[in-house]
Parts: structure tokens; C-alpha cells; sequence
């Protein structure tokens, strides 16, 4: 007779819904997290529709809705809300920012004429115009029905003045003063070392690039006053007439003509303006493109860099260390180096790498620098090259360990085969160990990229700065630049979170950046595991 | 597939053959050396028989070195066994054509008979059943064996009536000389020789077919 | 029954091919991994041009003999030897002589095939560019001779350049045979190569050996009498180490001396 426990189930069933629930709880938190990242996110870029608000103490609001929030001191089974609205106009009133009681509200609507404005300046306003004055000097009214399409015409032709503009100070001028400086420089070098006819040749020199830089800027004068500038008059939330002239604006939009499909498109005109271009505003508007380019390129060395160095360590201790308590005592140290904060890097790069090896190169071949310009420091500060360096050192355990295990994944067999045909033991890791393991080799630095992209702490001793005039990157010789300070996503949030002064403004940029940054290294992620999925499939045997 | 060792059974196959047409040649040779008397001939004969013994020790040479290397299965497993025991009925033939090559060199020294008896015919049959034997072994021919054991009977009849002739029905041996002894052992002997090719084609059948055939009634 | 087929080799008979007597010599030979004596006092002579085959139970020291004509036990650490072996005359612990060296002259196959992770052509000429050729029609060519002698051109000639990982078992050792005899190695030993092949790639193997006699000096280690009494020229018996008996392989399957290889090769043996 069968006894009650005498089950045909298998025994711990329940543990793998244990498991499986294990399972749920981390995907769920990833989905929240990036739930949350992009809603917040992506927020940022829509444009919805603009109210006109009536507060029954008389204000009228002119505003985007931003959040709306539990007032402090409501009653808990009676909550009262305040609403935040994005008015703009900083320079009028005093803050972009304003909250307001709900119930204060006596009454919303959203007339058509409403227009929004992002501004080179003082961030964006939001106003009811009246007319344009175009450049050629004709004042069309608000109530013509070519004034929507003179206005954007008119905008564009003033974004084409400010990008010329934008080239000859930023970039030709630019160019003209960095050749100045090198010039001064040379110049006190050859005036105290006394060397008569260099003297002479660098004062023409200088001469000259002060010829240029005058008519560089004459012509910016010339750019600036000839287009003749267009302007918009248009009345505030209080009334007030507000002249802007429109090679400040930068994009205008009417929030409450636009359809759908208008929307999508002015969402994705933001978004690309978000990845492509440069920030303004100390960092509260427009672009993160330095940003961007910054944390790709300090990746891209970080990676570089980090490789050889790791693979190289790993098959020293794998294949040609002898067997011993040294032995031990060293992978010891190399797995624990994985443990250590990530700060203490940063602390070690800024003495070690920026203070001694940084100033050392300075004193061997920037000397010249040093001496005539005021001892700024070239490899002595930081830079690109040493947050490279120092992130690649905090990721060195990791590649090292994947590369160990990688290696000694590779069968006994084929090692013996290829030292039974005579190749000494180089040769054999050379030609058959290293492109075996090589896509484990390449999870190893998967994994060293993912966690050097996302690294702040050690960045903020050793190379990164909140605003960087030039990218690493550029025309001028020789085109890769390590030892300027650069931009950096992470730090970009950290930034943005605490640092800046227009906190509400900051807000949407903080989470937008995170998305990017997510982005970025999710992407980066992808290629390697792409390079390393064509490595697999050539050789077929890997275990990895 | 063919493997290189099968080379061996080849070989061994081969040896068989060679012997097996030794045997043959001794036992035509031995029978002209009876009905012409001619020593010579039976000389010849008894010279023969050492080849045979030599290829009898290489055949059973092959055999034992390739049951012992070779592991082989099925039908050449049957081969092999069925090799080893044809080898030893042709030494067997060829050690009674060298018998009856002595007996006719006593006849022959004594004087030359007239009366054969039907030796000769007995001869005739002994020798065909004999390439009959052989041959279903190198043609493999199952019908040819089975002939073989058929005809076997001819030679025992052929033997019988010598005897009868002889020694009489009442078997009188007082008129018998010492020459037709002789031939009455070369009767026995070519009978002798019809039981070993018998033994050769039960051999073959078996080889062929499986079916052991010995010892029927 | 079939004639043999004209596209093998005919292989001159043992008597014929002999060259030297004392190709290979093992003198004395004893062998400890630590403190652990794996050999003992071995000695025996491999002829040129012969097969010979190691048997006997696991354990019994077959395999580390063979791997101590290369110096394959090298690699392992806290090893130490007694006596000498010496290979046309030179003893392979002459400390003149570069391990590297000794091993492009002895080329070895392993019990599991392991053919790199590369194309069927550069498999097969690893051992050309490890010395460093690097002319491609010398490398096509030795491929190609390579190849046939294994067995395996036709098989894979139309798709050399495809990962030799795609083969069957049968066809990566015979890939494995070919990079081993690719640099012309005078010796070939082979450890246990067919013991994880079927019955048909295994005959191949076989009949490959067969034909390899006539130009390389073959060590064979195999669990398989069976195969040691099909392939091999000479056989010696090894038990916990030590050398039971050597002899020609006739001799020990139909008659051993040794009540021994008696027990051992009569399936008694344990």
C-alpha cells in the first residue's frame, strides 16, 4: 500500500523556483533601472503642450509643465499638490524655475500662439509674440499667416551667421593663438639664451600672427554687424515686451500648433543635437559631444593599453613562472588588486603617474615649456594619457585573470602536439595558445572596459575636467593630444547632480546623461562581443 | 577493405593449391610407373613426396601464425581450419603415391606382370576423383564436392573386385604370387587415396556451406 | 579472394628492410617521476625501419618509455632518469643536443587527435614554418606528399583551407599522422593512436602504418594485442615497469618465454 510520502515528483522542485525567483528579482531591477533612466530620460527631449495659467493672486504663467510634486506640511489623507513650470526668461525672472499650488490654479488654457525658445543665452523662454522684425527690415505681425515660415527662415539664417561666427574666433583664431603661444615661448628661450637672429626671426613671427589674428577679428566684427540682425518682439507671462534678437535663439518652436508627427520630429531634432553637439550653459543645455568623444577615446586607450600589459602578465605567470610560494604570493596580490577602491587609483595615478613620471617627462622635454610659460606643466597635470594609464591599472586584475583562465582552458593536448613537432615554447604560445584563447581573452577585456567606462572617482584626480575648450582629438599636429584634459560622461552626471548651480535645470540633463552613458557602454560592449563571436567561429575549438 | 594480412591467406590458399597439384602429379606419375614398370618414374615420385612433407610444415606454419596474429572471423576462421586438415590428406596422398611407387619397384624387380587386375581403371578413378577434389576447392564448386563423395563408391568397388578376382570368392591364396600381393596393396592404397580426397571435398563442403558431412552412413 | 590493390604500397618484407639493428637503443633505462620509480632498468634495441609495439596493462610504464624518446616528460616537473638512449648513436641527453631539435626528428601522434585550430594546411605544415620555411610552393608541396602519405589527400584536397576541426575522428588522426611526418621526421611514435577511433578508421590507421615501415622507424603503444600482433615487427612486454620480455612479435604471441606475457597475451593475466 503507498504511503502518503511516497511522491513521484522529484525531490527539491521547489528549489528551482527558488531559482528561478532569484532570476526574476535581478531582471526586474535591471528593467526598473533602465524604466527609469529612460522615462526620465527621454522626457527631457518631447516637447509637449504649453499652458497659460491663471493663479488666482492675479500672475499669469507662461511655462512648461516640469513635475508635480506632494506640497511639505500636507495632510497625509488630504495631500495637496504644487506644480513646477518651466518658465525661462532667467534674465527676467530671476530663475527658470517656478512652483505653484495646484489649487491656487484657477484656470489653464493653451492658446495657439504660444512660442518656445531655446537660447544661445539664459536659457529658453517661453512668450506670446507679436511680430518679427526680418533682417532685410520688414515687421511682419504675429497674426500674418507667413509669420510661422518667415520666423524659422529667419532663424536658420541666423544659426548660419553664429556657426561662421563660431569658425573664425573658435577655430582660425584659435589656431592663430596657439601658434602664438608657441612663438612667446620660443621667443623667451631665444632671448635668455641670447641668440640674436632668433630673436629677431620670432618677433617677425609674432608680428605677423598678430597681423592675422586683427584681421581675423575684424572680420568676425564684419560677420557680426553686417548680417543685418533679426529680432522678435513678444510679450512675457507679466506683460512685459521682450526684444530678442534671434542670433540668440537658437530653436523655436509653437508647443500648442504642432501635431503629433511634429512633435516626433522636433523630439528627434533634440536628440541629435543632445549627442552631437556642445554643451552650453555650463553644461545644462544643449550637447554632450566632447563628453561623449571623451569617455570613448579614454575607453578605446584604457583598452588598448590594458591588453598587452594584462596578456602579457598572464602568460608569464601561466607558462614560464616556476611553480613556488613566490608564485602564489603574486596571484595573491594581482587578485586582490581587483579589490581595491577605485579612489586609491586615482590617488596613486595623481602622485605616481601625473606628479613623478609627468613631471619627469616635463623636465626631459618640455623643459622649454616649463621655463618660458609660466611652468605650465604639459605631461605634469592631468591629462588623457594618464587616466588611460591609471584606469588601465585598476582593470589590469580582471584581464589578467580572464587571460589565465583562458589559457589554461586550451587543452593539454594541443599544447604537447605543437612541442612534439619541435616548436620551442614561444613559438607555441605564439602560433596555437594565444588565437585559441583569444576569445577569452576578449571577455577578460569585455569586462575590463565595462567597469573602466563607468569608473568617475579615479577620473576626477587625474585628467577630467566639467569643461574642456578642445577635444583630444583634432586637426593640428600630431591630431592625438594626450595630454589635454578631456570630458567624461560619469563625471558629466556627478556634475550635473551636485555641482551645478540651476539644480532643477540640471534634473532631466542628469538623467539623459546616464541614458547616454548606458548607451555608450552597451555599445561598446556589443562590438567586442561581435569581434569576439567572429573569433569564436574561426576557432571552432575554443571552449570560451 | 582489403587489410594486408589478408595477403596471408592468400598465400596460404595458394600453398594448398601447389600441393594439392603435387599430390596429383605423384599420384599420375606413380600409375604410369605401374603399367609401364618403368623405375625410373617411381623414383621420381618418392622424391616428390619430400616437397610435399616441406609444404605440409609451411602450410601448418601459416596457419598457426595467422590464427594466432590475425584474429580472423567467419569464413576465415572455417578456412583456416578446413586448410590445416586438407594439408594432411594430401600429405597423406602424396605419402601412398610414394608407397605405391616402392610397391611397383618390387614388382618390377621381379619381372613385369601381365594381369593388372583393374588397378590401372582403379588408377584412372583415384586420379580424377582427386582433381575433382581439388578443383571444387580452388573454384570453390559445392556440386563438384558432392561428386566427390559419389564417387568415392567407384574406387571401393574397383578395390573389392580386385580383391575378389584374386583371392577367389572362397579367398584361395594358394595360386597367388608374390607380385599380385604387391598390386593388392597398391589397390589399398588408391582406395586409400579416394578416402582422402573424400575427406578433402567433406572439408571443402564445409568450408563452403558450414554443414559438417563427416561420418555419413 | 581479391588481388591487392594497386594503388597500396608494396611493403618489402621484414628481412629487407632492416637497417641498422641498434637504431634506437635503450640501455639500462630507468625513469622516476619524484620519488616514484615509473621504469626500471630497460633495455632494448628498436631496429630501423621496424615496427615495434609496447603492451601491456595500464600502468605498466608503456607509455612514459615512449614519451621519454622525445622528451615529452620533460614537462613535468621533479623527474629524473638513470641510464641512456641513445638514437643513431647519439644519446638524446647529450647536453649538445637542443630537445627542440631532438623532437623535429621525432615526430609523435597522440592518443586523442589534436589538430590545431587552424586550416587543414597550415595543420599539416606547423612543423615546416616552427623551423622556419616559408616559401609556399615548398609548403604546398610538402602538404601535398604529406597528405598522400596519410591517406588523406584525396579526401581533403579540394578543402585545405577549411578548419581542420571539421573532420571525423578518423580523418583528424590521419590529419594528425600527416603534420607529424611533415617535417620528415626519422622516427614516428605513436601513443594508443587508434584507442578512441572506430573499428574502420582504426584498420585505416593500420594498413597506414603498414606502408609507413618502409621509410620510418615506428614505436607504437597500444592497449590492443590484438593490434600489437597485426602491425608490429617486434613487440615487448612491459609489467609494473619493467621489461618482461622483447622479441619478434611471432614469437611472443605464438610462443612467449615468459609465463608472464603468457597470462598476459591468453586474456589470464589479473
Amino acid at each position: 500500500m503507498a504511503s502518503s510520502t511516497d511522491s513521484s515528483t522529484p525531490r527539491g522542485e521547489p528549489w528551482v523556483w527558488f531559482t528561478g525567483l532569484g532570476l526574476i528579482i535581478g531582471l526586474g531591477m535591471v528593467i526598473g533601472l533602465l524604466s527609469l533612466v529612460i522615462l526620465n530620460g527621454l522626457t527631457v527631449f518631447w516637447a509637449p503642450q504649453v499652458p497659460v495659467a491663471q493663479v488666482d493672486d492675479g500672475r499669469t504663467i507662461i511655462g512648461q509643465l516640469a513635475q508635480r510634486r506632494i506640497r511639505a506640511g500636507s495632510p497625509a489623507d488630504h495631500p495637496r499638490y504644487e506644480l513646477q513650470y518651466q518658465v525661462g526668461l532667467r534674465e527676467l525672472n530671476g530663475n527658470s524655475y517656478l512652483w505653484v499650488d495646484e489649487a491656487k490654479i484657477k484656470s489653464e488654457s493653451f492658446p495657439a500662439d504660444v512660442l518656445g525658445l531655446e537660447r544661445v543665452e539664459n536659457g529658453p523662454a517661453f512668450v506670446r509674440p507679436l511680430s518679427l522684425r526680418k533682417s532685410d527690415g520688414k515687421l511682419i505681425a504675429v497674426t500674418d499667416t507667413a509669420f510661422e515660415a518667415a520666423f524659422q527662415a529667419e532663424v536658420a539664417a541666423a544659426s548660419a551667421v553664429r556657426e561662421k561666427l563660431v569658425e573664425i574666433t573658435r577655430h582660425r583664431i584659435g589656431d592663430v593663438n596657439e601658434e602664438m603661444d608657441k612663438a612667446r615661448v620660443a621667443l623667451r628661450r631665444a632671448e635668455d639664451l641670447k641668440l640674436a637672429d632668433e630673436i629677431v626671426d620670432r618677433r617677425r613671427q609674432i608680428a605677423g600672427l598678430e597681423e592675422r589674428f586683427a584681421s581675423l577679428q575684424a572680420e568676425a566684427k564684419k560677420v557680426v554687424e553686417g548680417g543685418a540682425v533679426a529680432s522678435l518682439v513678444s510679450k512675457d507671462s507679466a506683460g512685459r515686451e521682450v526684444i530678442v534678437p534671434l542670433t540668440q535663439v537658437i530653436r523655436g518652436w509653437f508647443p500648442n500648433r504642432l501635431d503629433t508627427w511634429g512633435r516626433v520630429q522636433l523630439f528627434f531634432a533634440r536628440l541629435g543635437e543632445f549627442v552631437f553637439h556642445e554643451p552650453r550653459e555650463a553644461n545644462t543645455e544643449g550637447g554632450l559631444m566632447p563628453a561623449i568623444f571623451g569617455t570613448l577615446v579614454m575607453t578605446v586607450f584604457m583598452s588598448l593599453m590594458v591588453t598587452p600589459f594584462g596578456v602579457i602578465t598572464a602568460i608569464y605567470l601561466r607558462e614560464y613562472a616556476q611553480n613556488g610560494p613566490v608564485l602564489r604570493i603574486v596571484r595573491i596580490s594581482v587578485n586582490n588588486l581587483a579589490g581595491v577602491p577605485s579612489i586609491v587609483f586615482g590617488v596613486f595615478g595623481l602622485g605616481f603617474f601625473v606628479y613623478v613620471l609627468g613631471g619627469s617627462i616635463d623636465q626631459l622635454f618640455f623643459a622649454d615649456q616649463l621655463k618660458y610659460n609660466n611652468n605650465t606643466p604639459v605631461f605634469g597635470t592631468g591629462g588623457l594619457l594618464w587616466c588611460s594609464l591609471t584606469l588601465a591599472l585598476m582593470t589590469l586584475p580582471v584581464v589578467i585573470v580572464a587571460t589565465e583562465e583562458a589559457l589554461a582552458a586550451v587543452p593539454r593536448g594541443m599544447r604537447e602536439a605543437s612541442l612534439a613537432t619541435g616548436a620551442s615554447k614561444w613559438q607555441t604560445i605564439r602560433d596555437i595558445l594565444l588565437p585559441a584563447s583569444a576569445p577569452g581573452i576578449l571577455t577578460g577585456v569585455i569586462l575590463a572596459m565595462a567597469r573602466g567606462a563607468g569608473e568617475v572617482a579615479p577620473l576626477m584626480l587625474v585628467g577630467v575636467v566639467k569643461l574642456a575648450p578642445t577635444l583630444p582629438f583634432d586637426g593640428t599636429a600630431p591630431f592625438l593630444h594626450m595630454d589635454r584634459k578631456f570630458m567624461h560622461l560619469g563625471f558629466h552626471v556627478y556634475d550635473l547632480g551636485f555641482q551645478s548651480p540651476d539644480s532643477d535645470a540640471a534634473r532631466p540633463m542628469v538623467f539623459a546623461t546616464t541614458l547616454l552613458l548606458i548607451v555608450l557602454v552597451v555599445c561598446l560592449n556589443i562590438g567586442a562581443i561581435w569581434i569576439r563571436n567572429r573569433l569564436r567561429a574561426r576557432f571552432k575549438g575554443a571552449s570560451f | 577493405m582489403q587489410r594486408f594480412f589478408h595477403d596471408e591467406l592468400r598465400q596460404l590458399r595458394d600453398d594448398l593449391i601447389l600441393m594439392g597439384e603435387r599430390s596429383l602429379d605423384m599420384s599420375r606419375l606413380v600409375l604410369r610407373a605401374v603399367e609401364t614398370g618403368d623405375d625410373s618414374l617411381a623414383l621420381q615420385v618418392r622424391g616428390m613426396d619430400d616437397r610435399v612433407d616441406e609444404l605440409e610444415k609451411r602450410v601448418d606454419r601459416e596457419i598457426m601464425r595467422y590464427l594466432t596474429l590475425f584474429g580472423p572471423m567467419g569464413s576465415d576462421v572455417r578456412l583456416l581450419l578446413a586448410a590445416r586438415d586438407i594439408g594432411h590428406d594430401l600429405e597423406r596422398i602424396a605419402d601412398e603415391a610414394s608407397v605405391i611407387a616402392k610397391r611397383a619397384m618390387v614388382i618390377s624387380e621381379r619381372g613385369p606382370l601381365k594381369n593388372l587386375l583393374h588397378v590401372p581403371a582403379e588408377g584412372i578413378i583415384a586420379c580424377e576423383v582427386l582433381r575433382l577434389a581439388i578443383d571444387s576447392f580452388i573454384e570453390g564448386d559445392i556440386a563438384k564436392a558432392r561428386l566427390v563423395l559419389v564417387r568415392d563408391a567407384e574406387i571401393d568397388a574397383l578395390n573389392r573386385k580386385n580383391y575378389e578376382e584374386l583371392f577367389g570368392k572362397a579367398g584361395d591364396t594358394t595360386k597367388v604370387s608374390a607380385s599380385h600381393v604387391e598390386l593388392i596393396f597398391i589397390s589399398k592404397a588408391l582406395e586409400r587415396i579416394g578416402d582422402h580426397s573424400k575427406n578433402i571435398a567433406e572439408q571443402v563442403i564445409f568450408l563452403l556451406s558450414g554443414e559438417d558431412v563427416r561420418h555419413a552412413r | 579472394m581479391n588481388p591487392p590493390s594497386s594503388s597500396r604500397i608494396k611493403v618489402r618484407p621484414a628481412t629487407e628492410r632492416e637497417g641498422r639493428k641498434d637504431y634506437i637503443t635503450i640501455k639500462d633505462y630507468g625513469f622516476w617521476y619524484g620519488q616514484k620509480k615509473a621504469l626500471d632498468a630497460i633495455s632494448l634495441d628498436i631496429p630501423e625501419r621496424q615496427v615495434v609495439a609496447f603492451i601491456g596493462p595500464s600502468g605498466c610504464g608503456k607509455s612514459t618509455l615512449l614519451r621519454n624518446l622525445n622528451r615529452m616528460n620533460d614537462l613535468v616537473d621533479g623527474i629524473s632518469h638513470e641510464g641512456d638512449i641513445t638514437i643513431n648513436g647519439r644519446s638524446i641527453y647529450d647536453p649538445g643536443l637542443e630537445v627542440i631539435s631532438l623532437r623535429r626528428r621525432v615526430g609523435m601522434v597522440f592518443q586523442k587527435s589534436n589538430p590545431f585550430p587552424k586550416s587543414i594546411f597550415e595543420n599539416v605544415v606547423y612543423a615546416l614554418r616552427v623551423v622556419g620555411v616559408r616559401d609556399r610552393a615548398v609548403l604546398e608541396e610538402a602538404c601535398e606528399t604529406s597528405l598522400r602519405k596519410a591517406a588523406l589527400w584525396d579526401e581533403v584536397k579540394d578543402r585545405l583551407d577549411d578548419s581542420a576541426l571539421g573532420l571525423s575522428g578518423g580523418q583528424m588522426q590521419r590529419l594528425c599522422i600527416a603534420r607529424a611526418i611533415a617535417n620528415r621526421p626519422e622516427i614516428l611514435l605513436m601513443d594508443e593512436p587508434c584507442s578512441a577511433l572506430d573499428p574502420i578508421a582504426t584498420g585505416k590507421i593500420e594498413e597506414l602504418i603498414h606502408e609507413l615501415k618502409d621509410q620510418f622507424t615506428i614505436v607504437i603503444v597500444t592497449h590492443s594485442m590484438q593490434q600489437a600482433a597485426r602491425v608490429s615487427d617486434r613487440t615487448a612486454f612491459f609489467y609494473l615497469g619493467k621489461q618482461i620480455e622483447y622479441d619478434t612479435t611471432e614469437k611472443i604471441f605464438m610462443n612467449p618465454s615468459q609465463a608472464q606475457t603468457e597470462a598476459y597475451i591468453s586474456g589470464r593475466f589479473g
